[in-house]
């Protein structure tokens, strides 16, 4: 960032004051901060307030400042509809440092600032562990002021805005980078156990803050997720973020505890531990949460365990609807798995019989359930988290998402003996989610394929990739190589770029997040350029492998080295990377239209117009050097492609009614915004 | 005669409502039987005052209101009150919006329905919002005779009855859109539907109409006062907001949302108060329905109530199912949008081969106002089907055929040649 432009000085502003330094033998592991296990509402609950204030153990960040303002977030408390702000929390305050953070509190700012900065670090961590790296927030797109060209900025923080809207609403601001939560007045009428006319804080939620912090670190992941290309695209994305909520809660021992006892084990039976946003659900008059993986109450107020459904997904086209399958089959296996491991327990209590007697289950019983429940929950996240590597680029579909979860599961837990893809697959099954081009639905044929790659082709492709060895493994011993390279490659890399290619000599650096950002588009750049040689003489017919036609631009969207912690604690060094081309299609016509200039199409924007979009990601498993998967979505796919057409075609035709509703008129919308709509 | 209108910035819509009138006080000889003001809407009402010198000149025998306009009802007048406020506190937060808002004209185009003009001043205690149309709304009932209707009631008049179906007096006047299968009005399969009906209950009105109060005495601001800075000083404890090169993320004008949602609220909610008769003739009993802007709640609550028609000394009594069974003349509800026509309980009940059908819509007005959807393709075909194409579309002279009578007046002011009026015997 340039620092020239600062407009109003911060002298004298918010920088903490510097308290002795810690020593590095003393330096605490995390910070512990008090947040709502659920939201406010349940401390009203004589049942729940024991269990609703919670202590999450959120990464210690060296040098956070007042905000909170870290490495990955940025809390700005201002509230343009009341025109005023909120003073900054200082979480390194001795006297909130010594009392893990603010008590809870509905009245005070500082606290909502202190939950919203610890449940997002909480999923971002969550899923850093899971990913085996560092997450980035999507890029910022704009113009550098230097060069006056477009280009991919590095965004260090997310913002969150904990008080930005007076709506039943919060929602992930993909142009913004930022959360921006809101808050209501409760209903009159049904405000089940809130003050009617009460303020209702969406912020204070703990499934609320993962879920947009989900949406957030999705994106950032891969922006192509939140392109509406069929049924299931936008559908996942909240899917997704309702997952990660509902089993990030499991971390919490003391409420597992809690639930555990009341349910006598059987979490699937009603229960707090599957349902989503509780105070806001009741205070629109829901007559209860948002949403239950579980059930739902009727028009009665009557709770009703959902029956799974092989039909459920043929009519439910509303984004979250369908969402709520993809979630109910998660949790679905996340139970099964759970039950599985804990028979023997219910046994051992049982006598033999399996059934429990009347009456509340022994304290130690109930202990190693919530152990077992804990373990199970933190895997099955996992799980869903580090198959986001092994999905498609592009288009993705749940059937697709189930390929990947079973693949990438097999590969770092090759026996089975659990049963743990198999709970998976039945869960997935009787919700009729299934990709339907495989002959069957079992663990190898869900598997992806090996490709099919001639000893040839490998080579030639080896070889343009090696610069990706040179970037992130080998640690730029031969950077000076890829300096001041105009001959050799046509391009010289910007100041900002060599400087942080420098830094890496050092080789200290190797996890500051905006070198990786750098290093990554300099990578994508670098295989660009190969393959675009490789292409330009395709003797061996590369492009087809990799999904792509002749003619046609492509780019390198990804070029990232993932790291795999296997069960026995060896480390699996592959890398992940990404081609894809766009084409333009007619909407009426169906007909694909030339192809424009970057330029053309990053200034004119046309009506009418699909951007149809296909390729691969190219799995390459560093150890072996070998291309262990080439995950596809082929763009001269014709039927992927008047799918694509039908399901725009019906999105603009009721796009057409949302007009009435859309009175801004702009192009640019946020997917996100429109969809949680009173829904969050 | 029902209604008379067009919407704000309909070009020459003045001088059309002037030929329209003197037309109607022409063929009438000045008096009219019965003028029935179904709502509140610009598009419904302008007449009265675009033509109010030509208007003043017919002699009415009854104005009829639904019963949510009678200050006798109470519970029409707290419905009205609701209305009030809800386009007091738009008008109030419009005037809070900058210039350069994108949100703040399509508002600005919402509200003039109900007479709401961003520009104008607002005097704090008096509740202006809706002078304009209100105006023109009253402004029949003023001159001439009033009743106020309720649903379930049959009037005898000039030989036929006149049956009420609408507006409910019950939550269903608050229903705009479909359930979320959509399988009650012809939406596209992949319908994406929005619930906006829950806004009431959520305090809409309370939340737009405390934006920016600075006094903030009816305690809409989230905190107490002691942790409330004063908005001019964020750099202080927020540097980094202020920052131009972080201008892009500032959130400064994303509170407008709500006002747009309530602004939407309160229009489809308007509509809901639609005054919806049927006429039957008595001896053929041949029924044209008349569904003004009806919405799915209205639609629904017809099929709650019986009419009894008194036929000497007998009596006969009829459901909103016979009705729709006998109509022959149906008068598309709001303009042919989507959910405005019930499938299932609606038009696949209409079942005589008589059927026809008449869409009041300017297509260009519409796509004007960005309603690019009405009228709806589906609905359209399915009305063609069931008419066996006897389907008049106000703007499209080329369906004036078959039945339909073109007249020999002309519009002159917008299209040459064409037809002022559509004209249907029905026996």
């Amino acid at each position: 960032m340039s620092s020239g432009e600062i407009v109003i000085s911060n002298k004298g502003a918010s920088k903490p004051k510097k308290t002795a330094p810690i020593k590095p033998s003393t330096k605490p592991p995390s910070r512990s901060l008090r947040v709502y296990a659920f939201d406010p509402s349940l401390d009203l609950d004589i049942e729940k307030v024991t269990i609703n204030q919670v202590v999450a153990r959120v990464r210690w960040e060296e040098n956070l400042e007042k905000g909170p303002k870290g490495e990955y977030i940025e809390v700005i408390d201002i509230d343009p509809a009341s025109k005023v702000y909120y003073e900054p929390v200082d979480l390194n305050e001795l006297g909130i440092l010594a009392q893990q953070g603010c008590a809870p509190s509905e009245g005070n700012p500082q606290f909502h600032q202190q939950m919203v900065y610890a449940v997002a670090m909480v999923t971002i961590q969550n899923f850093e562990s899971s990913l085996g790296r560092k997450t980035l927030w999507s890029g910022h797109y704009a113009t550098n002021p230097n060069t006056g060209k477009k280009e991919n900025f590095f965004v260090r923080q997310l913002r969150i805005y904990p008080h930005a809207i007076r709506q039943a609403n919060a929602f992930y601001d993909p142009q913004k980078k930022a959360l921006l939560f809101g808050y209501f007045p409760a209903s009159k009428i049904n405000p089940g156990n809130n003050l009617p006319g009460g303020l209702v804080f969406t912020c204070l939620s703990f499934d609320i803050i993962s879920h947009e912090t989900t949406h957030a670190l999705l994106d950032g992941l891969n922006r192509r997720f939140s392109e509406n290309t069929n049924p299931d695209a936008l559908a996942f994305h909240e899917a997704f973020a309702d997952a990660v909520a509902l089993l990030q809660r499991f971390k919490f021992a003391e409420v597992l505890r809690h639930e555990i006892a009341n349910t006598k084990g059987q979490l699937r039976q009603q229960n707090f531990l599957a349902k989503l946003a509780w105070q806001v659900g009741q205070a629109i008059g829901h007559y209860g949460s948002l949403r239950d993986a579980l059930g739902k109450n009727d028009a009665n107020g009557n709770w009703q365990e959902a029956k799974p459904d092989v039909r459920a997904l043929e009519n439910a086209t509303e984004p979250h609807e369908r969402g709520a399958v993809l979630v109910a089959a998660i949790f679905d296996a996340f139970t099964t798995i759970y039950e599985q491991r804990t028979k023997d327990l219910i046994r051992l209590a049982s006598g033999g019989s399996g059934i429990l007697n009347e009456g509340a289950i022994h304290p130690d019983l109930v202990n190693r359930l919530a152990e077992d429940a804990a373990l199970v929950a933190g895997q099955v996240l996992n799980i869903c988290i580090r198959a986001l590597d092994y999905c498609p680029p592009v288009d993705l579909t749940f059937g697709e998402y189930l390929r990947a979860i079973i693949t990438l599961d097999s590969d770092m837990v090759p026996e089975d003996l659990l049963g743990y893809r198999i709970a998976i697959i039945e869960a997935f099954r009787r919700r009729g989610i299934y990709p339907h081009n495989v002959r069957a639905l079992s663990v190898d044929s869900l598997r992806w394929k090996s490709p099919d790659i001639s000893e040839e082709q490998m080579d030639v492709l080896g070889k343009g990739l090696n610069v990706l060895d040179q970037l992130w493994i080998g640690r730029g011993q031969d950077i000076s190589d890829y300096l001041f390279t105009k001959e050799k490659y046509g391009f010289y890399l910007n100041a900002n770029e060599v400087e942080q290619l420098q830094r890496n000599l050092s080789a200290v650096l190797t996890t500051d997040r905006e070198y990786i950002h750098t290093v990554s588009n300099i990578a994508k750049r670098y295989v660009h350029f190969e393959v675009e040689k490789i292409l330009d003489d395709d003797k061996l017919e590369i492009r087809k492998l990799l999904g792509l036609v002749e003619g046609r631009r492509f780019e390198v969207s990804q070029a990232c080295p993932a790291r795999r912690v296997l069960l026995d604690g060896s480390v699996r060094a592959e890398m992940l990377v990404t081609f894809l081309q766009r084409l333009e299609v007619d909407l009426k016509t169906g007909k694909i239209l030339p192809e424009r200039t970057r330029e053309q199409v990053a200034s004119e924007p046309l009506d009418n117009v699909m951007v149809f979009r296909g390729g691969c990601t190219l799995v390459i498993d560093m150890d072996h050097r070998s291309i262990k998967y080439i995950i596809k979505k082929r763009i001269d796919n014709e039927e992927r492609r008047n799918h694509q057409l039908n399901h725009k075609k019906s999105l603009i035709e009721t796009m057409g009614l949302d007009a009435t509703y859309n009175l801004g008129g702009e192009k640019e919308t946020n997917p996100f915004a429109i969809l949680h709509g009173e829904k969050i | 005669m029902i209604d008379a209108g067009v919407l704000l910035g309909t070009s020459d819509g003045a001088n059309r409502m002037k030929a329209v009138m003197n037309s109607i006080a022409a063929t009438t000889g000045g008096k009219v039987d019965l003028l029935v003001v179904t709502h509140q809407h610009w598009d419904h009402v302008s007449g009265f005052s675009y033509a109010q010198q030509e208007f003043r000149k017919l002699k009415i025998d009854k104005v009829w209101y639904a019963w949510t306009e009678d200050p006798a009802d109470e519970l029409g007048v707290e419905l009205q009150r609701t209305h009030s406020k809800a386009a007091f506190a738009i008008e109030k937060a419009l005037h809070l919006m900058d210039d350069s808002s994108k949100l703040r004209q399509g508002i600005t185009d919402l509200m003039t329905s109900f007479g709401v003009d961003g520009k104008k001043s607002v005097s704090n205690s008096e509740v202006k919002g809706s002078l304009d149309t209100e105006g023109a709304m009253k402004l029949p009932g003023k001159l001439h005779p009033v009743e106020y209707r309720k649903p379930g009631e049959t009037i005898e008049l000039a030989g036929v009855n006149f049956h009420i179906l609408g507006p409910p007096r019950d939550e269903r006047i608050f229903r705009s859109d479909p359930s979320k299968k959509a399988s009650e009005v012809y939406e596209q399969p992949s319908g994406k539907v929005h619930a906006f009906g829950l806004g009431r209950s959520m305090g809409m009105i309370e939340a737009v109409d405390g934006i920016r109060d600075e006094k903030d005495d009816k305690l809409t601001r989230p905190f107490d006062t002691q942790h409330c800075q004063k908005l001019q000083a964020i750099h202080k404890h927020y540097p980094n907001y202020s920052l131009k090169s972080e201008e892009w993320r500032t959130i400064d004008n994303d509170w407008e949302g709500i006002v747009e949602q309530l602004a939407l609220q309160l229009d489809s909610d308007t509509n809901n108060t639609s005054l919806v008769f049927a006429i039957e003739i008595p001896d053929s009993q041949k029924v044209l329905l008349f569904a003004a802007d009806a919405q799915v709640g209205n639609w629904l609550s017809w099929h709650d109530q019986t009419w009894t028609v008194k036929a000497g000394d007998k009596e006969r009594t009829m459901t909103a199912t016979d009705l729709l069974n006998r109509t022959v003349f149906y008068k598309v509800g709001h303009h042919g949008s989507h959910n405005a026509t019930l499938r299932e309980k609606g038009l696949e009940l209409m079942t005589s081969p008589n059927l026809h059908a008449m869409i009041p819509v300017e297509v260009e007005m519409a796509r004007k106002k960005k309603w690019f959807e009405m009228p709806l393709d589906v609905l359209v075909a399915r009305l063609k089907e069931k008419t066996k194409g006897r389907v008049a579309q106000a703007d499209d002279p080329k369906t004036f055929t078959g039945p339909f009578r073109a007249s020999e007046e002309q519009n002159t002011f917008v299209t040459p040649n064409r037809p002022l009026y559509v004209e249907l015997d029905i026996e």
